[in-house]
Parts: structure tokens; C-alpha cells; sequence
């Protein structure tokens, strides 16, 4: 499998030219949230109405996206995966792309919402993303040991981001 | 001369936890957070590409 440079804000961008509704979750998460963690993937929960889905298509077409299950034979992620809550793990043009169709407790798209914040990485690009206490509150949930290790780290980002 | 850190500064917290990387990080623009990620991840490629090819 070709191993491109992760290029997380061209992913961003694709996702949001194509009017793509998604949260972002996971480490890209942390990371923008200030905490310092090292990841490879930008994990992102879509909306997966009907017409966000066509949408996604075109952007995961635009960077050639498949997954990485089944490197060799390059299978595309088609309507009824991205229908599905099930986790898309896929390749793209600009690095891994995860599409976890629900967090913790079977949390999707509709219900981080509320839960989520909007920011603005560049000009004209806003991403949405979940609190960074959902976060933590999600790593607790699902109390797996490689969500629990970067709990402290979590937890301590933020206080620090509350303290100033 | 005083020394880079004393006593009274706090840079680790009870877990361990490296609290001047935190606060670099939130010295940052989360774009900047980004590009500092994937620096480190095309660094950290290199690396291992060096290390192959040595091998």
C-alpha cells in the first residue's frame, strides 16, 4: 500500500468543498483541541442522510479513496458502506481517512452534534468537531487501553485550556 | 547562572504527563497544530526509511 504523506488539511478541505457534513472525533480531534498527541488518521463521523452521503461519495472519489482492508484490490467504499454505522477504514490521496459511522455507545452523526463546536482552521475552511470533553467522556465510555492511556494527557490539556 | 527549570516550575503533572508540550501546543493556531502533527509524521517517515535502507 503506498504510504502518502498524511496531508490532514487537504483531506479537511476536500471534505468541506464538497458541502460534506461530518464531525471530527478521535486523535485529529485532540490534536486541534491543543492536546499533544501523535495519530495517522483523520477519524470523522458523517452524517448519513441520503444526500450527505452522495456528497461523500464525490469527495472520497476526488481522493481516491479505498480501503485499507483489502489494500491490493483497491475496493472503493460504495452507498451501502457509508450508510451503514459500520467503520469504514479506507487509503486516500492524502493520507488514512477513517469514517467511524457512530462513537462510543453507538453515537452518530445527529447525536455529537450537540455536542460538537465549529472552528475555523483557514479562510473559508470550518470544520466541526466535538467538544474536548465529549472526548474524554467518549474514551471513558468505551474504556478501551489505548483510550484510557491518553485519558491523563486529555484531562490535563483540558485544565490547562480552562486555566487560560 | 539560574538553571533552565527550578523547583518552583511546574512541568510535569502527577500522571506524568509533559505540561510544556500542552502548552505549546496552545501557544498554536489549530492550523498550526495540524501542520506540527504532520511534520512530525513525515519525520518520523524519513526516519524509517532511512533505517530501511541502511538495513
Amino acid at each position: 500500500m503506498p504510504a502518502p504523506n498524511p496531508d490532514y488539511v487537504a483531506l479537511l478541505t476536500v471534505l468541506g468543498e464538497h458541502g460534506v457534513e461530518f464531525i471530527v472525533v478521535g486523535g485529529i480531534c485532540a490534536v486541534l483541541h491543543g492536546a499533544p498527541v501523535a495519530t495517522f488518521d483523520l477519524d470523522v463521523v458523517h452524517s448519513r442522510t441520503p444526500q450527505n452521503v452522495e456528497r461523500l461519495m464525490k469527495a472520497l472519489t476526488a481522493l481516491d479513496a479505498f480501503s485499507r482492508t483489502h489494500p491490493d484490490r483497491k475496493v472503493r467504499p460504495d452507498r451501502s458502506h457509508l450508510t451503514s454505522p459500520g467503520h469504514q477504514l479506507l487509503m486516500t490521496n492524502s493520507g488514512p481517512l477513517d469514517l467511524p459511522g457512530t462513537v462510543g455507545t453507538g453515537r452518530g452523526y445527529d447525536e455529537l452534534l450537540p455536542d460538537s463546536t465549529l472552528l475555523e482552521l483557514a479562510k473559508g475552511l470550518e470544520v466541526r468537531l466535538i467538544r474536548l470533553e465529549t472526548l474524554i467522556a467518549l474514551k471513558e465510555e468505551t474504556g478501551h487501553e489505548k483510550d484510557l492511556a491518553v485519558l491523563p494527557l486529555l484531562r490535563r490539556t483540558l485544565a490547562e485550556k480552562n486555566r487560560s | 547562572m539560574r538553571p533552565m527549570t527550578d523547583e518552583s516550575d511546574e512541568t510535569y503533572d502527577v500522571d506524568g504527563t509533559d505540561l510544556t508540550l500542552i502548552r505549546w501546543m496552545l501557544s498554536l493556531s489549530p492550523r498550526e497544530r495540524l501542520e506540527a502533527l504532520q511534520s512530525s509524521a513525515g519525520s518520523l517517515e524519513r526516519l524509517r526509511e532511512r533505517a530501511r535502507a541502511e538495513s
